[in-house]
């Protein structure tokens, strides 16, 4: 057990930062973060012996720390932040690198107002670089699903930042 | 990948640079763990796929199993035999319990008459439909549990059904969807549940039940800040909104009954400045039947909260 537990110790640390920027896109609040982070690694310490090798393994990851992450979401209070009303108008786009800026706040304001398990899906392509199938398998859900609610969430943020042309 | 994809990554990408330190206490980590006992995978051992692979190639079908791309097991395990079917983001409408066709009782303060069921992405939620239920559940393959049961109300309308329901979601182990049906399955392999999709036309009641003023809640609020609140207007997902009266600090509004769908924001106004809510995903749980409380903070940093609890 002292081997798995050394192993598992350098597990935690290659993977915490990572697993923290997963989980901080997903539940955009820190102390979630934290607590889904902590919760993937205590469900993957108690199967630590017994887990998936090579890519079934990096599934396997991928899969705790989003049901972590949406288990964290579930449980929390419904607490919601709230700001001026000028500071959620749609951001420009354009090549100019301001306008860039704005239309990453676009994307993370964006991600705010998705369901949790669409925000998941959405991070999970365009973060992660998962494809739809695995995307699918991560999310237990069918890949039309998963495709599904990538394309919803593009179709908006190309309306915004449309708009925000206008 | 497209303009739009290339704005998400890299907005994503900055995103994630810009989050908050997340310290993991390895300790806690391992600590939490051994006081929870080690759990084993349960996913399928390589003896055990020997077996079924051995099975399967007696049957003339193993190889494709063996072969076919995208099999990882699920969490903590998966059938090695079927996909999950997606039962989420569609209300499903009870049409046959314990081997008898539901009844329609008279229409609840809901307008409901038939019990139903709708899955999250970890939750299910529905009605009996004379009480709301909730639960969690897990999907492996084709095998189906719930755990953690909600409270509920014991409201009586017809009390042999709702027995019926209640027993066949506490012994279903599988299901089987099938389009716009759906078939709740217990160890034995019989059916103990049917449902169909409210979409579809199937089922006798899909046309009676409106898909509006399912969700009828009362709401009040309440005003847990130090200011006084106005301007109060809640939104929910189908669109309909609601409007409070002015509260002044530490007072809480009278109930209103709306037919809601999930709370998806808020605004308020505080000396003169209008907030607005921002982060409605955390909010995609349909709210069940019952009296619900929107507490309302405002912070001096210029950040108002909102929490919205069930009572009772």
């Amino acid at each position: 057990m002292e081997a798995g537990h050394a192993s598992f110790t350098e597990f935690v640390r290659a993977r915490s930062d990572r697993f923290g920027d997963l989980a901080w896109l997903i539940t955009r609040n820190a102390e979630d973060a934290r607590d889904a982070v902590q919760d993937a690694f205590v469900g993957l310490y108690r199967r630590w012996d017994d887990l998936p090798t090579g890519d079934e393994f990096e599934a396997y990851v991928h899969r705790s720390v989003v049901n972590a992450c949406l288990g964290v979401i579930r449980r929390r209070p419904r607490s919601l932040l709230v700001a001026e009303p000028e500071r959620l108008r749609a951001a420009p786009a354009s090549p100019d690198a301001a306008d860039a800026l704005a239309a990453s706040d676009e994307v993370w304001r964006l991600c705010g107002e998705l369901k949790p398990v669409q925000r998941a899906a959405v991070v999970l392509r365009f973060w992660a670089d998962l494809d739809y199938g695995e995307i699918a398998t991560t999310l237990g859900c069918a890949e039309a699903t998963a495709r599904s609610h990538v394309h919803r969430a593009t179709r908006q943020l190309r309306s915004r930042l449309n708009q925000g042309r206008q | 990948m497209d303009d739009i994809e290339k704005v998400f990554a890299e907005g994503l990408r900055r995103a994630a640079s810009e989050r908050p330190a997340l310290p993991v206490d390895v300790d806690e980590v391992v600590a939490r763990g051994e006081a929870m006992g080690r759990e084993p995978a349960r996913r399928p051992t390589w003896r055990w796929l020997a077996v079924a692979a051995a099975a399967l190639l007696v049957a003339g079908v193993g190889v494709w199993y063996l072969n076919r791309p995208g099999v990882v097991p699920a969490v903590p395990v998966a059938s090695p035999m079927v996909s999950s079917p997606d039962l989420t983001g569609t209300r499903w409408l009870a049409t046959e319990i314990g081997g008898r066709p539901v009844e329609q009782v008279g229409p609840t303060m809901n307008g409901e008459r038939v019990p139903w069921l709708v899955f999250d992405a970890t939750t299910v939620s529905g009605a009996d439909p004379c009480n709301g239920v909730g639960a969690d559940y897990r999907l492996e393959g084709d095998r189906l549990s719930f755990s953690n049961w909600g409270a509920h109300t014991d409201v009586g309308c017809n009390t042999t059904q709702q027995q019926r329901f209640e027993k066949a979601l506490t012994d279903t182990t599988r299901v089987q969807r099938d389009g716009d049906s759906l078939a709740l399955l217990d160890a034995r392999g019989s059916t103990v549940a049917r449902f169909a999709a409210e979409s579809g036309r199937s089922s006798p009641s899909a046309t009676i039940l409106p898909s509006v003023a399912i969700h009828r809640v009362a709401i009040r609020v309440r005003n847990a800040a130090t200011d006084d609140l106005t301007q109060i207007r809640l939104y929910f997902a189908d669109g309909s909104t609601a409007e409070f009266p002015d509260l002044p600090a530490g007072s809480t509004s009278d109930r209103r009954v709306v037919s809601v769908s999930p709370l998806v924001g808020a605004g308020a106004s505080v000396g003169g400045h209008t907030y607005m809510v921002t982060d409605p995903g955390a909010n995609d749980d349909p709210l069940l039947q019952g009296v619900y409380t929107c507490t309302l903070v405002f912070a001096a940093q210029g950040q108002l909260s909102l929490s919205l609890q069930k009572d009772g």
